[in-house]
């Protein structure tokens, strides 16, 4: 029966554009695990789609297309985070450094109970990787905001 | 077009590098180390593996045969499906491939690992222990009607359970 929902895909799917697909690709494949399932070429060989499996979660990455689609590297930034969550945060981590990651965050047990760390990948995206260290309630996360905030402040 | 990494690296913020215990930790995949979840349609492969290797024409054709017609996988959704369970170490691609005859698409076997086995019996007693609760509760008052018709294999594992 067909589902208007695929089974296989979670309700957001992050579509990254970047310069350069198959690198990309290979990028994502080494360094996070991630597996290709399928890519589709443009007339002119760019990729105007491909979909890749992380975990249980899948996205897309393209190639840019000038007027429509630009990557962090044509914009000079991106003002959005992947977020990922592993069983173990620290190999990921390591591991996508060691294949030429650039870390904006070392990773360290944050006070919202992750261990949890961010870094940028060779082509611009940004991510925050973590593992979960301890079950907080919504008010145990606030009160240890507000102290966080405070400590800011005086420090 | 070639992206080079050098090239690329508009948003830095900072750099830090993490230290020589860290980076030698083992490289992890969030795959294989997850625990493994079981949508439906994975565990409608599992079931039709449970008799032997099969292609992914099979695999339908047997989801379809001992659900009666009730379930049918689509193809995208069952591709999805097998590249999620060779990921997570559920099945394996058989080394022997056929082409059909009626195109050139290659296909492609496969079969249950142990872990798929052991996940596959595990999912079927998980899903027994709550079809007797609705029995005790008696939300399943003829316990065959409205089910629907029994293949050979489902009936070996009802007799297993």
């Amino acid at each position: 029966m067909l589902s208007p929902v695929p089974e296989d895909f979670h309700t957001i799917t992050p579509q990254l554009v970047v310069s350069g697909v198959a690198a990309a690709i290979a990028w994502y494949s080494k360094a996070l695990g991630a597996h290709e399932l399928l890519r589709n070429a443009a007339p002119d060989g760019r990729i105007m789609h491909s979909e890749l499996l992380l975990g249980d979660s899948r996205f897309f990455v393209v190639d840019e297309f000038p007027g429509s689609m630009q990557s962090p590297s044509t914009l000079g930034g991106t003002p959005v985070t992947l977020h990922l969550y592993v069983a173990d945060v620290d190999a990921l981590f390591a591991r996508a450094v060691e294949e030429g990651a650039t870390v904006l965050m070392p990773v360290a047990d944050q006070f919202w109970g992750d261990r949890y760390g961010m870094l940028a990948d060779p082509f611009g995206h940004r991510w925050s990787i973590a593992s979960r260290i301890e079950d907080l309630s919504p008010k145990a996360l606030h009160e240890r905001a507000k102290s966080w905030s405070q400590n800011q402040e005086h420090s | 077009m070639a992206l080079d990494g050098r090239r690329v690296s508009g948003v830095t913020i900072s750099t830090v590098s993490i230290s020589k215990a860290r980076r030698q930790a083992p490289a992890a995949t969030p795959g294989p180390d997850a625990p493994v979840f079981l949508t439906p349609a994975v565990f409608h492969v599992l079931l039709a593996l449970a008799d032997g290797p099969s292609h992914g024409y099979g695999i339908m054709q047997e989801v379809d045969e001992f659900t009666a017609g009730s379930t049918r996988l689509g193809p995208g959704t069952l591709y999805r499906s097998i590249q999620r369970m060779v990921v997570d170490g559920l099945i394996e691609e058989l080394d022997i491939a056929a082409h059909d005859e009626h195109d050139d698409d290659r296909r492609r076997y496969y079969r249950l690992t142990p872990k798929g086995l052991a996940t596959a019996r595990g999912e079927a007693q998980r899903l027994a222990a709550l079809v007797d609760a609705a029995q005790q509760r008696k939300l399943l008052t003829t316990p065959a009607s409205g089910l629907p018709r029994r293949s050979r294999k489902a009936k070996a594992g009802a007799s297993r359970a």
